[in-house]
């Protein structure tokens, strides 16, 4: 499982990277990839990873996202903004499994 | 209230949408961003030239001007990189080669200023005041270069003719097109005695946008849009901060460099540092302070591990964790001293600055740096640390009777809850 973390310059989904890395211990879940960078890298990423999950701040860019998703047949989502203040590991990977899944 | 949030949210969201996915004004802004990366390391050697403290300062004397060399070489060709990296931003989003797209930028922007009488590149003319000729003529070449592959009005080679020989022939002809252009307005100049073309910019476009910039109002509207746009969830810093006005408050920038080098007076207070140092101490809305508060006096459980979880982000200027953990977004209480905090500190550091008791900024520090510590580097003054404090207890006066009402609210909200599960659990016992 690749997950790309995508916000403004990829500082504050890097907060995020490492609590769910710690929720995926404790899940045992083995061959976790999670990586955070700024969305104007993102083209050069979203090969590499399965899903993309894109902070709320810059969802002013969604139709650039949801274009560049699509052509690459990548699952995407928004994370929610209550999930991404309290830097929610648990709820977050189980947003990026659920994606996984459709 | 909720009805004008809402009619912002409606009315005012997909402009703002629309402007921050402008093909041109993305191809500035990542162009002009690009630059950032030399003007830290140009502002590495700068405070080693001129460290803030006397005694290093005598014993670097010596090394002055080989280490402003360095800066010459990365604060002084802002301009001529610019020229390259804009239209190669442009170029690319339309999946126009922009290799050659950028190195045709670079030659048309050196054809476009002129040499010094001893025919050698003017120097002056590749830093800041070249930026906005650069801005204009990265975007021009690129919309000639596309309209005419449009037309299909290029050199084409015959199938089997490798694809990189190709595309090289393919940027001949706008090439030839644009230099010849910009060569035949150069004459044209000259003949009516106009000047140049950086000195036409300079004039109609350049000096009064600058003088707008550098005004307080300016800033002032810049960062209430900021905070605005936060209050709805989005990234108002990326938006306003970095993606309109980073061209002018990096050209401040790169002018107070340059001045320092020069000997002369710093000659802006508005600049990328005043914004980056004294403005978004904690992150946008100056939230150290508030982070600082809710590590040490609130009640609700809920706010101190918010607390706990965003004072160290906080300290490096990260704030996503308070900005929507509180949450600030959609918040109408918080929202108030969100957006007065930020332009209390914008005036207080503009007074402090412009009545010469703090220095003006001259080095650049990344975004990240610490509060109190980043005052003292980009300033090489005590005093930069010290308006810093003094913004951030302005800023925690701001918050306090807020967060003070917010606290209440949430500690009333968890005794609820308690209750209701207390409750619940009493019925499943019975």
């Amino acid at each position: 499982m690749k997950i790309l973390l995508v916000c403004a310059s990829g500082m504050s989904t890097g907060l995020l990277v490492n609590k769910m890395r710690k929720e995926g211990e404790k899940r045992n879940i083995l061959n976790l990839n999670i990586f955070a960078c700024s969305v104007d890298e993102i083209e050069k990423y979203i090969s590499h990873y399965d899903v993309v999950l894109v902070a709320p701040q810059i969802r002013y860019k969604e139709k650039y996202i949801y274009a560049l998703a699509s052509s690459k047949d990548k699952g995407y989502a928004f994370i929610d903004g209550v999930h991404y203040g309290r830097v929610d590991g648990n709820k977050i990977l189980d947003q990026a499994f659920g994606l996984m899944r459709t | 209230m909720e009805r004008v949030i809402q009619f912002l949210e409606r009315h005012l969201l997909p402009v703002v949408g629309v402007i921050a996915q402008q093909r041109h004004l993305q191809a500035l802004r990542d162009g002009v961003v690009s630059t950032v990366p030399l003007l830290l390391i140009g502002s590495f050697f700068l405070i080693c030239a001129f460290p803030p403290i006397a005694y290093l300062a005598m014993l670097v004397d010596p090394y002055v001007s080989a280490l402003l060399t360095v800066v010459n070489a990365t604060f002084g060709i802002m301009g001529l990189v610019a020229s390259f990296s804009i239209a190669y931003a442009l170029a690319a989003s339309y999946a126009i080669d922009s290799l050659s797209s950028g190195l045709l930028s670079v030659s048309s922007f050196i054809l476009a200023s002129p040499f010094t009488k001893e025919g050698y590149i003017d120097s002056g003319l590749m830093g800041s005041k070249g930026l906005f000729v650069a801005m204009i003529i990265g975007l021009l070449v690129v919309e000639v270069q596309r309209f005419m592959i449009k037309k299909d009005i290029i050199i084409k080679m015959p199938e089997g003719v490798p694809l990189s020989v190709g595309r090289s022939f393919a940027v001949l002809l706008p090439g030839v097109v644009i230099l010849v252009s910009i060569f035949i307005i150069n004459v044209m100049l000259a003949r009516i005695g106009g000047g140049s073309i950086p000195e036409v910019i300079n004039r109609v476009v350049t000096a009064p946008l600058l003088h707008l910039g550098s005004t307080l109002p300016a800033v002032l509207i810049a960062v209430f849009a900021i905070q605005l746009l936060w209050f709805f969830g989005i990234h108002g810093q990326a938006l306003v901060g970095t993606g309109v006005m980073a061209p002018i408050w990096l050209a401040f920038t790169q002018q107070n460099a340059v001045a320092k080098i020069a000997g002369e007076a710093v000659p802006n207070i508005i600049c990328q540092q005043f914004i980056d140092a004294f403005i978004l101490i904690g992150g946008s809305g100056t939230t150290l302070a508030l982070a600082v508060l809710l590590f040490t006096t609130v009640k609700s459980n809920q706010l101190k591990a918010l607390g706990k979880m965003s004072i160290l982000p906080g300290f490096f200027n990260i704030n996503e964790p308070i900005t929507f953990g509180m949450p600030i977004v959609m918040n109408p209480i918080m929202m108030i001293p969100f957006i007065m905090a930020p332009l209390l500190c914008v005036i207080t550091t503009f007074v402090f600055m412009a009545s010469g008791i703090v220095d003006k900024p001259y080095v650049l520090a990344p975004w990240t740096t610490p509060a109190f510590v980043s005052g003292f580097l980009v300033t090489g003054d005590w005093k930069g640390a010290a308006l810093q404090v003094l913004n951030f207890f302005i800023a925690g006066i701001i918050y306090y009777p807020f967060l003070k009402i917010w606290d209440e609210n949430k500690v009333k909200e968890e005794q609820e809850q308690m209750n209701a599960q207390l409750s619940q659990g009493n019925k499943t016992t019975f």
